[in-house]
C-alpha cells in the first residue's frame, strides 16, 4: 500500500484547515467606539469582476447613507487584496462621476482635511500598510447618500491549472489598536450582487465557490463563464415583512473566494499581452509563462520542523490544531522526521530534536500539544530561530510556518528575519491565514529562503489548498530562475530576483520594451543541482492598445521590488522617492500616495493635473473594446512552443471507456443479437 | 426471482451512476482517494468508480455499460454482479498502491473492462467466432498502446484517463473467468461450478 502520498502537504494543510475559523470580523464602515453618534449604512454594495487576459478588475460601487440629522464623514475600511493595484476612485458630486489623482500620502492627506474643512465634497482613498485599504468620504449629509467606485487590478495565477480569485472582506482581527478605537458596520441592508465575468485563452471545465453554492455559474462555453449572486430574492420582498427585510441584509464578512479548473492536458505555454501605443515608443509587456509538467517526485526522506503560532489570537482555534497535528503525523512517511516549535512571547520546542514519525512518538508529541494553553503576543522571531536550530546538514530540510497575525515582540524588523534566513540552508513555507497576516514580510522570507507563502482564506476549499502544497511539496522545483530576452531592447524587468518556481506555479514577468521584432526568450534555473534552459522565439508588437492596464500591473510589480529593496537595506529617501514618482505616474494607491478627489474646479485651483484622469478614460475604453471581441488567444508560443509536455494539474485519473472502444463493442453486440434471432 | 433476460442489474447501474452524477451535490466527496480512504473515508474505495468526471464522461461509459451489462446479464446476474465487484476491487487495489500517480480517480471504465472480458468469455463459449478473437485483441492492443505510449486515445474527457485502471479491470475480469471455468484452481474450498452460481445457461450453451 502506498504511505498516503501528501503526508506531509496533508499534515500542513489539515493544520491550516483547522486553524481558520469564524471571524469577528469584517470590511465595512469604521465608526470611533467612544461617540454617539449614529452609524452610517451601507445601503449599496456592487462588485463587479472581469478576468480575461490574465489579471483582474475589480469594480466595488457602493452607497453609503446617513440616517441622522447631522452631516458625517465616512470611512470604509476593507483588507488589502492580494497584489491589487488600486488605480480608480470616484466619487458623485452633484450626480456627475469624479475620478481621484494620486498625491504623496501625507499631501493627499493635508488636502482632504483642508477641503473638510472647507466644508466641500472630498474623498480620499488610502493604504493602511498590509492591513487595509481605507476610503474616507465627506459629507454624507444628513438624510442623504453618497456613492462612491473603486477600482484595482491584479494578475491573476493558474496553480496546477486551477485559478483562483479572492475578493477579500474578513479582517484578521490582528491590529488590537484599531479594534479597539473603531467598531466596524458590515452590514449591506439594501442591494447586494457579486457579478464576475471569466474570459480564458484555455478551455476551463469547471467553477466554483466553495463557501457559496447560492452563486449562480453560468458556462456561456467553455472559454466563457459568468458567476453572479445577489440579495435579490429578499429585496423583492421588501416592504413586507420585517423579517424578511431582515433576511435580505448581506454582511461583509466572508471572503469571497472563486476557482476555475482547467481542462487537464493543457500544453505549458508562454502567453503575453502588452500596451505601446506608438510604434516608436515605449511598450509593457506582461509574460505569462506555464511551464510543463517536467519536475521529478521527490522520493528521499526528509526533516519537516514546524512552527506553529501559538499566541493569543489562536485561541478557541487550538483544538482544532492539535487534532490536525494528530491525524497529519500519523500518516507520515516512516523515513521522514520531525520536530515540532511553538511560539508566543518566547519559543520552545515540544520535541526532543528530530524524531521520526513513528506512532509512539507522534502519540507522546500529540499529548504534550494537548497541555499547551495559547495565550500572549507574537515573537515570530524567536520560532523562527529556534526551529533552524539543530538542522541536519545532511539531509534535506524544510520548515513549516502556520500563523495568522504579525510579528509584535521581539525582533520585528522585516531585515532582522531576512537575515535570519539567508544565514541558513533551509526552505522556508509559510501558510498565511486570513487577510491580516503581515503578507510582506511572510512572502519575503519564502523568497529569501527559495521557498514559497500560500494565502488562504477561510473561504478556501481546503481539499483544493491541500492538493495544491501536495504537487509543490512532492516535486523538485527549479531554483534560481532567470528570463532573458535576447533579440530586441527590454529593459525594466520585474520581479527583479524570481527565486523558484515550484510544480504548478506560473511565473508572471512584467517588462518595458523599445523595439518591437521577434525576440529569443529563455528561462534558466537550477533543477536538483542541474542547469535546465527553455527557450522559444516570438514577436513582440508594433502596436497594441487593448491592454492599457498593463503599465498599472508593471508599476505595481516593480513597487514592490523597491519595497523588497528598501526592507532589505533599510531606510533610502532615494527608494521611497522612486515609490511615490511611480506611483504618482501611474495613479497608484500605496503606502506612500492616496487618491484624493476633490470638485472638479478644486483640481484646477490647486494645481493637481487630471493624469489619473486620462488614464482611467484609456482604460475604460479598452474594457468596452476587448468586452466586444472575442475571447483571445495570448499563446505566443505556439511555432517554436517552450515546452514539450503538459503542464501540471493535480493528479486526477479517470476510467473512459471512449468511441474507440464502442466501436469494438458495436460488433459483439451484433454478432449477439444475430446470434439471438437464429 | 425476476426474469434473468431482463437485465435490471444494469438499469439499474444506469440509474445510480446518473443518479450520483445529477443529484449529488459535491461529486468530489465520492472520488476515490488513497489519502482519504486512509483516513476513514472508505466509501470511496467503491464510490469512486460510480462516478464521473463530467456529462461526456458520463455518457461514453454509460454506452458501454449499456452495451456489456446485456450481454452478461442475460446470461446470468451473478456473473454481472462477480465481474462488477471483482473490478472494483482490482482497479481499487492498484489506485492504492505506490505504483499510482494519481490523488483523485472517477469513473467506471476501469470495471467496465472486468465486463468486457467476462462477455467476451461468455460469447466466445457460446459462438467461438472469430470475432470475439478480433475484438479481445484489439482491446488489449488498445491498452497496451495506451500504457506504452503514456497518451490516451480518447481525448474529450476532462480528466485524463489512466490506461492501468484498464488493465486492471482485464485482470479482475480474468479471474472472474478463471474462477467460473476453473474453480478448483483458484477457490477449490467452495469448488464452484459453472453451473453453479454463475448460471445455467452457459453450462447448456457448453460444446
Amino acid at each position: 500500500m502506498k504511505s498516503f502520498k501528501s503526508s506531509f502537504p496533508v499534515l500542513m494543510m489539515l493544520l491550516v484547515a483547522l486553524v481558520c475559523s469564524p471571524l469577528s470580523h469584517a470590511a465595512g464602515l469604521l465608526k470611533p467606539t467612544n461617540t454617539d453618534l449614529a452609524p452610517l449604512e451601507i445601503r449599496e454594495h456592487h462588485v463587479h469582476v472581469v478576468i480575461e487576459d490574465g489579471y483582474a478588475i475589480t469594480t466595488i460601487d457602493q452607497v453609503f447613507a446617513n440616517l441622522s440629522a447631522v452631516d458625517l464623514e465616512a470611512i470604509y475600511s476593507f483588507p488589502v487584496p492580494e497584489k491589487a493595484a488600486v488605480g480608480e476612485f470616484t466619487y458623485w458630486i452633484d450626480g456627475q462621476p469624479v475620478t481621484g489623482e494620486v498625491l504623496e500620502k501625507q499631501q493627499a492627506r493635508e488636502v482632504y482635511e483642508s477641503e473638510k474643512q472647507a466644508g466641500r465634497e472630498t474623498a480620499l482613498a488610502e493604504q493602511d500598510s498590509y492591513r487595509t485599504f481605507d476610503i474616507a468620504v465627506y459629507p454624507v449629509k444628513a438624510m442623504q447618500d453618497v456613492r462612491t467606485r473603486l477600482t484595482y487590478i491584479q494578475p491573476v495565477h493558474i496553480d496546477s491549472s486551477i485559478g483562483r480569485y479572492v475578493y477579500p472582506l474578513e479582517e484578521g482581527g490582528v491590529d488590537e489598536q484599531k479594534l479597539a478605537f473603531w467598531s466596524y458596520q458590515e452590514a449591506v441592508t439594501e442591494r447586494f450582487s457579486f457579478e464576475l465575468e471569466f474570459r480564458s485563452s484555455w478551455p476551463v471545465n469547471e467553477f466554483r465557490l466553495p463557501q457559496h453554492p447560492q452563486a449562480n455559474i453560468q458556462m456561456l462555453s467553455d472559454q466563457e463563464w459568468l458567476v453572479s449572486m445577489n440579495n435579490e430574492a429578499g429585496s423583492a420582498e421588501e416592504g413586507t415583512a420585517a423579517v424578511t427585510v431582515a433576511s435580505a441584509v448581506h454582511r461583509l464578512d466572508q471572503d469571497i473566494v472563486v476557482y476555475w479548473r482547467q481542462v487537464q492536458g493543457l500544453p505549458g505555454a508562454v502567453e503575453m499581452v502588452a500596451h505601446r501605443e506608438q510604434s516608436d515608443g515605449r511598450g509593457t509587456f506582461m509574460l505569462t509563462v506555464t511551464p510543463g509538467d517536467d519536475l521529478a517526485p521527490i522520493t528521499q526522506g526528509r526533516d519537516w520542523v514546524f512552527v506553529l503560532d501559538h499566541s493569543g489570537s489562536m485561541e478557541g482555534k487550538y483544538r482544532s490544531l492539535v487534532e490536525g497535528v494528530n491525524r497529519g503525523l500519523s500518516s507520515l512517511n516512516p523515513e521522514d522526521r520531525f520536530r515540532i516549535v511553538l511560539f508566543n512571547r518566547q519559543a520552545w520546542e515540544i520535541t526532543t530534536g528530530f524524531e521520526h514519525a513513528t506512532a509512539e512518538n507522534v502519540q507522546h508529541h500529540i499529548g504534550k500539544l494537548d497541555r499547551q494553553h495559547p495565550n500572549s503576543g507574537t515573537n515570530l522571531y524567536a520560532g523562527l530561530q529556534l526551529g533552524m536550530d539543530s538542522l541536519d546538514a545532511d539531509r534535506a530540510s524544510a520548515l513549516i510556518l502556520v500563523t495568522d497575525g504579525v510579528a509584535n515582540l521581539g525582533y520585528t524588523e522585516k531585515r532582522d528575519f531576512l537575515d535570519l534566513l539567508e544565514n541558513q540552508d533551509v526552505r522556508l513555507f509559510s501558510f498565511v491565514m486570513g487577510n491580516s497576516a503581515n503578507r510582506p514580510l511572510l512572502e519575503s522570507m519564502a523568497g529569501v529562503s527559495n521557498g514559497f507563502a500560500m494565502n488562504v482564506s477561510n473561504s478556501d476549499d481546503i481539499a483544493g489548498k491541500l492538493l495544491e502544497a501536495t504537487s509543490r511539496l512532492t516535486h523538485e522545483a527549479m531554483h534560481d530562475v532567470e528570463v532573458r530576452i535576447e533579440g530586441i531592447k527590454v529593459g525594466d524587468l520585474t520581479p527583479e530576483r524570481i527565486g523558484s518556481l515550484y510544480r504548478g506555479q506560473q511565473l508572471i514577468v512584467f517588462g518595458h520594451y523599445w523595439t518591437a521584432g521577434e525576440a529569443q526568450v529563455s528561462i534558466n534555473g537550477r533543477v536538483a543541482g542541474e542547469s535546465r534552459t527553455y527557450s522559444t522565439r516570438f514577436a513582440f508588437p508594433e502596436t497594441a492598445t487593448l491592454h492599457p492596464e498593463v503599465e498599472r500591473l508593471w508599476a505595481f510589480a516593480k513597487i514592490e521590488d523597491l519595497q523588497n529593496r528598501l526592507d532589505y537595506f533599510g531606510e533610502g529617501a532615494d527608494i521611497e522617492q522612486a515609490i511615490t514618482d511611480l506611483a504618482v505616474e501611474n495613479g497608484l494607491v500605496t503606502n506612500y500616495t492616496s487618491m484624493i478627489i476633490l470638485r472638479e474646479e478644486r483640481f484646477d485651483e490647486l494645481g493637481i493635473n487630471r493624469l489619473n484622469r486620462a488614464r482611467v478614460e484609456q482604460e475604460q475604453l479598452a474594457r468596452q473594446e476587448r468586452a466586444v471581441q472575442a475571447v483571445r488567444n495570448n499563446r505566443v508560443d505556439q511555432n517554436q512552443p517552450m515546452y514539450s509536455g503538459s503542464r501540471a494539474s493535480h493528479g486526477n485519473g479517470s476510467g473512459a471507456f471512449g468511441p474507440w472502444m464502442l466501436l469494438l463493442l458495436l460488433p459483439l453486440l451484433a454478432h449477439r443479437l444475430a446470434a439471438s434471432r437464429s | 426471482m425476476s426474469n434473468p433476460r431482463f437485465p435490471i442489474l444494469t438499469i439499474s447501474l444506469l440509474a445510480l451512476l446518473a443518479g450520483l452524477h445529477w443529484l449529488v451535490p459535491d461529486r468530489s466527496l465520492l472520488w476515490f482517494s488513497a489519502d482519504a480512504i486512509g483516513q476513514s473515508e472508505s466509501w470511496r474505495f467503491i464510490s469512486g468508480h460510480f462516478v464521473h468526471a463530467d456529462a461526456g464522461h458520463l455518457l461514453w461509459n454509460a454506452l458501454a455499460l449499456v452495451i456489456l451489462g446485456p450481454l452478461i446479464e442475460v446470461r446470468s446476474r451473478v456473473l454481472l454482479a462477480a465481474a462488477l465487484v471483482a473490478g472494483v476491487i482490482f482497479v481499487g487495489v492498484l489506485l492504492l498502491t505506490s505504483f499510482s500517480p494519481l490523488d483523485y480517480y472517477c469513473g467506471l471504465s476501469g470495471v467496465l473492462n472486468s465486463l468486457l472480458v467476462v462477455a467476451l468469455w461468455t460469447e466466445w463459449r457460446a459462438s467461438r467466432s472469430w470475432l470475439v478473437i478480433a475484438v479481445a485483441c484489439a482491446s488489449i492492443s488498445k491498452i497496451v498502446f495506451e500504457i506504452s505510449t503514456g497518451s490516451s486515445i480518447v481525448t474529450s474527457v476532462s480528466w485524463p484517463p489512466w490506461a492501468w485502471s484498464h488493465a486492471a479491470g482485464l485482470f479482475g475480469g480474468l479471474v472472474v473467468v478463471l474462477v467460473s471455468e476453473r474453480p478448483g484452481w483458484v477457490l477449490p474450498v467452495l469448488e464452484f461450478r459453472l453451473n453453479g452460481p454463475f448460471g445455467t445457461a452457459l453450462a447448456k450453451r457448453r460444446p
